[in-house]
């Protein structure tokens, strides 16, 4: 290792250490088994947001948005927007009536409204595949990353976030991760923030160079001819709709107090995450300026192409631990409901409360771990893309009919769920052994929301409308309840 | 009272995305303002409209309720 490592490194340790102390003070409060589940529902909206946004902004969002937006051009801007956006659709849609549901997680909402153990249990295992899905390229992310600040091995970088994860959850469960994610939104915005400022500050003394060629396509915002409009409309529609399926974000909204406070947290969110949106694209631009090299890593090259000397270093250093602690935050908050989910459907009966949790913490981190180890090639973006497509085509479904129309029933969530989950997972399948897309049918299956969608909706209405007679008794006392605000007396069983 | 809130909040849904589609067709010169930058402003406009209405709205269904009650 050279003397080029030493700030990355610096930053790494001193990340780590920050997590897990302010994970240490969360373990002080974090007593029941409902502190470790929702942390006790008592999170108030600002710092509720603030975590949202510390686990929501993956390092995909930042490190490959850039990259992607150097190499493609402005047509990646739907990703970020994809992602804002995502949250208003959960704002308008799910967000009040999903906390007044009074479910801990996705699977539990599935039974308290269908009242089937079947449809609970394929929602647990969508939650833990999305998951796992998403968790995958945090830990190859981390990896390149490391390996990019320190040129250390590739694995390295996986095992340090899976550790301080696994140690933390396992710990203080959401009460501490709370406060660990509002800390991390923090550091990212003025890791990313900083360095942006002063490099474009360099750029305008540096006479303002060009991004080398306006036209070639750099700034479409659609990709070419009819492929790139369906490219583009999949992947609003995955993004758009993809945002309310991710267990770790809807497992974030049951931590608010009440409806009300659901609807404001998400609003702050949505500023949260625009101000934040706003910085890839600098770096991308720059970058292009700069002739930078587009991989996963331009925005962690990019201070010391365009500064050298001490102030390169101190800038590489903030940016490596601003894509350190998003690589940390968003596992964090994929283990917690991973962990969730494996805690209370599949080790519930062979340990305690808060021993269960533990250990679906270990099983929730270890697995991808393993996989991103093992098999260390595949595109960071891609892989989150894949998972939102996923979650739209799923969980999304589920969550607006089940909120939005009484007449769901069990065998309708089946069948929806089967038929997106088997026609997004498809895609998944396909992309994972065909890389580039050329033909019409590895573009469909390549980015497949924009069919997989509507097929899982039409499944579930289709089929609900079929099994009419088995509209759970309970389903109309249930809406009440979803749409009824805290402060008019109801009784909320 | 589901139906209230129904017919409450999805015209603001569909506002929503003529909107959206809208921005990415007028936005082609204009691609990289739009995209990299106004579109976050307006999400948080949109999202600030429907919580007020949201809230306007749960808060006159309690008070309607009250009188209601109050009647009996």
């Amino acid at each position: 290792m050279t003397t080029d490592g030493v700030p990355g490194l610096v930053a790494l340790v001193v990340i780590s250490l920050a997590t897990l102390a302010i994970g240490t003070y969360g373990l002080r409060v974090s007593r029941t088994t409902s502190d470790f589940y929702v942390a006790s529902r008592s999170v108030r909206p600002g710092l509720n947001a603030s975590a949202i946004g510390g686990e929501y902004l993956s390092a995909a969002s930042f490190l490959g948005v850039a990259a992607l937006v150097l190499t493609a051009g402005a047509q990646m801007l739907w990703y970020p927007i994809g992602w804002t956006a995502g949250y208003l659709v959960l704002l308008v849609l799910v967000a009040a009536p999903l906390r007044r549901s009074g479910a801990y997680t996705l699977p539990d909402f599935a039974e308290a409204r269908l009242g089937s153990r079947r449809v609970r249990a394929l929602c647990s295992v969508l939650v833990v595949a999305i998951g796992w899905l998403y968790l995958l390229p945090q830990f190859q992310g981390a990896g390149l990353t490391l390996s990019a600040a320190i040129d250390a091995p590739e694995w390295v970088g996986a095992v340090v976030v899976g550790a301080v994860v696994v140690v933390n959850v396992g710990s203080g469960g959401m009460r501490s991760i709370t406060f660990v994610q509002a800390f991390q939104y923090w550091l990212k915005l003025t890791a990313l923030l900083i360095p942006a400022v002063v490099l474009l500050v360099i750029w305008s003394g540096d006479g303002r160079p060009g991004t080398g060629g306006s036209g070639g396509g750099w700034s479409m915002p659609l990709g070419e001819g009819s492929q790139g409009l369906y490219t583009t409309y999949s992947i609003v529609l995955a993004t758009f709709l993809g945002t309310m399926g991710l267990p770790h974000v809807v497992v974030r909204f049951y931590t608010n107090p009440d409806g009300r406070a659901a609807r404001r947290t998400t609003l702050t969110v949505l500023a949260l995450l625009g101000v934040f949106y706003l910085l890839p694209p600098v770096y991308a631009a720059l970058g292009r300026a700069y002739g930078a090299d587009a991989d996963d890593t331009v925005v962690l090259e990019l201070p010391r192409l365009m500064l050298g000397g001490l102030g390169g270093d101190l800038l590489t250093g903030l940016v490596t631990a601003g894509a350190f602690a998003a690589f940390l935050s968003t596992s964090s908050g994929l283990a917690i409901a991973v962990s969730g989910v494996l805690a209370q459907d599949v080790l519930h009966g062979r340990y305690s409360g808060i021993t269960a949790f533990r250990v679906g913490a270990t099983v929730a981190v270890g697995v991808p771990l393993a996989a991103a180890v093992l098999a260390p090639d595949l595109s960071v973006a891609r892989a989150v893309g894949l998972a939102f497509a996923v979650a739209a085509s799923t969980f999304c479904p589920l969550l607006v009919l089940g909120i939005w129309w009484r007449g769901l029933t069990p065998a309708g969530a089946v069948t929806g769920l089967l038929a997106g989950g088997l026609g997004a997972s498809a895609g998944v399948v396909w992309t994972l052994y065909d890389g580039a897309p050329e033909s019409w049918r590895d573009v469909l299956l390549g980015q497949p929301a924009a069919w997989s969608v509507p097929l899982a909706f039409g499944a579930m209405v289709g089929v609900s409308l079929l099994t009419r007679a088995s509209v759970p008794g309970h389903a109309r006392r249930f809406m009440v309840r979803l749409h009824t605000p805290e402060v008019v007396p109801l009784d909320r069983g | 009272m589901v139906l209230a809130l129904t017919v409450g909040s999805l015209p603001l849904l569909f506002h929503l995305f003529p909107d959206l589609a809208l921005v990415r067709l007028v936005g082609l010169p204009l691609a990289w303002l739009l995209l990299g930058l106004l579109v976050y402003p307006w999400l948080f406009v949109l999202g600030l409209r429907f919580v007020r209405r949201a809230e306007r709205n749960e808060h006159d269904f309690a008070l309607l309720l009250q009188v209601l009650e109050d009647e009996e």
